[in-house]
């Protein structure tokens, strides 16, 4: 028991950082949407595996990591919006989940394990899983390091980066395809349905403490990272499912740094 | 068309080259420019006017390869548009139209500026940033929030930030739009600096006509150029 909670908490903290991080970007960059799309990509991949009697979560993050990587390129590729992409993509997954939990044989079993997927459990994380997240942190904090100068001006202006001789494209291909796998793999912990929040709430959080882009990365890296560890402990204390009591953690950081910003102001250094 | 288009200017001296080009907007079957032919050359001050809907803005993004025309052929710097664009536009500043970012943009003006040197392969010191602040007359500006400036004030830095890069072509789309009388003859002077002292080509989109000794002013009405 202790090195499954060891094991959750080290997840735990690399999910908070990576999400935080790319929290920020997407926001920055409106490309939210490839969150709901690659995360209901997993779920709809989850459930064709159970009909098809193959491990749900492997199958899953095949198919989000396909649509990260392909979502951004077919939206430019057939001029649609990508907004407007991204969401008919969730609703064909979400509706393709459906179908295939319908069908499967044992359709209550099916449900159950789906029900893992959608709430998320830190029993199914796994040393491989950890392992798995610990090289993807990595690679995002890489990429974000060496790519700064050129990520900031994006994050700043993607009009005026890309008049001056930024790959506009490239960055954001890389960076819904990172979020896209992120997102992805952090269902797992925190389940389908409030993964959104650990992306989202922290980077809020964020925005609301300083002026400051570098230090906004920062704070959303850490602040998502303690709003998982913390709703880890309270789901463990109060017998809650994990992914909810994530987000009632990143919440309440959430309304303290808005009473900080509404009474000290943001920081600028 | 291509003899006449051949016949004019020195070949080396010429920094843009349109020929028979014609853009859409993405799902607009009508075109908002029509069969655009003309050349800059190096180190002239031109300004593209016309009224609004005329296809001014459209025509700079169509040179910058911001947008990709349907038919016919453009050279920025030598380079073929838009395929080879990220090359050609490192040696391009650009100042956006109505570039006004709100407050609370988590930005100073030192980054800002610093994000000029992003696409150049230079790095970006206080020493370079202050200089290129200094061409503007906004040093004073450094350190603070992008967010809580004028609207002029913007502008500025963004100009700063053009600068820094030590452009070959400078494309301003309504520079002087947001800006007092003060502040635009300010720009202008900066400008007019710029092209005599280090030959800079400038090209100025504006629907009022600044103060500037113009090399040439191209008219346009309905997507048309009507005079050259």
């Amino acid at each position: 028991m202790l090195t499954i909670l060891i094991r959750a908490f080290i997840a735990a903290i690399f999910a908070g950082f990576l999400c935080g991080l790319m929290g920020v970007h997407i926001t920055r960059l409106n490309l939210n949407t490839v969150a709901f799309s690659t995360a209901h990509a997993a779920l709809a991949g989850a459930a064709l595996a159970m009909f098809l009697g193959m491990e749900p979560s492997t199958i899953g993050l095949i198919l989000a990591i396909l649509t990260a990587l392909f979502l951004g390129p077919l939206a430019d590729l057939f001029h649609i919006p990508f907004d407007l992409f991204s969401m008919s993509l969730f609703s064909i997954y979400t509706a393709f989940a459906f179908i295939f939990i319908s069908i499967s044989p044992g359709g209550v079993i099916s449900a159950q394990a789906v029900s893992s997927i959608l709430w998320g459990s830190i029993l199914t994380v796994t040393s491989g899983y950890t392992v798995f997240l610990s090289i993807l942190f990595f690679l995002v904090l890489i990429y974000i390091i060496a790519f700064f100068p050129q990520l900031k001006s994006l994050l700043f202006d993607s009009k005026l980066a890309e008049a001056e001789g930024i790959n506009v494209k490239a960055y954001k291909y890389s960076l819904m395809f990172l979020s896209g796998v992120t997102v992805s793999l952090i269902l797992k912990l925190v389940g389908g349905f409030l993964v959104f929040s650990l992306l989202f709430i922290p980077a809020a959080s964020a925005f609301l403490l300083s002026e400051n882009i570098k230090l906004i990365l920062c704070f959303s890296a850490i602040l998502g990272s303690f709003s998982a560890v913390g709703g880890i402990f309270l789901s463990l204390l109060l017998d809650l499912p994990t992914g909810a009591c994530i987000v009632l953690m990143a919440t309440f950081i959430l309304i303290i740094s808005a009473v900080y910003a509404h009474f000290f102001g943001r920081l600028r250094k | 068309m291509v003899a006449q288009f051949a016949s004019r200017g020195n070949l080396r001296n010429r920094v843009i080259e349109l020929e028979n080009v014609s853009t859409s907007y993405a799902g607009e079957l009508k075109p908002a420019i029509k069969n655009i032919s003309l050349e800059i050359r190096k180190g002239e001050i031109v300004l593209i006017t016309g009224p609004n809907g005329a296809g001014k803005t459209t025509l700079l993004e169509t040179i910058l390869g911001l947008l990709k025309p349907y038919e016919g052929k453009i050279k920025l710097l030598g380079y073929e548009m838009p395929k080879d664009a990220i090359k050609a536009r490192k040696y391009c500043g650009y100042l956006p139209q109505d570039f006004i970012k709100p407050a609370g943009e988590p930005f100073i003006v030192k980054d800002v500026v610093a994000m000029g040197f992003a696409s150049i392969g230079k790095n970006a010191n206080n020493g370079n940033i202050l200089e290129a602040l200094k061409k503007v007359k906004a040093v004073e500006l450094l350190n603070k929030p992008i967010g809580r400036l004028s609207a002029g004030q913007q502008q500025k830095v963004l100009m700063a930030r053009a600068l820094a890069r030590q452009p070959k072509i400078l494309f301003l789309d309504e520079p002087f739009s947001s800006v007092d009388k003060e502040a635009r003859h300010e720009i202008c002077d900066i400008l007019e600096n710029l092209n005599r002292n280090e030959n800079v080509t400038i090209l100025i989109v504006s629907h009022i006509t600044p103060k500037i000794e113009f090399d040439r002013i191209i008219k346009m009405k309905n997507g048309m150029v009507i005079s050259c």
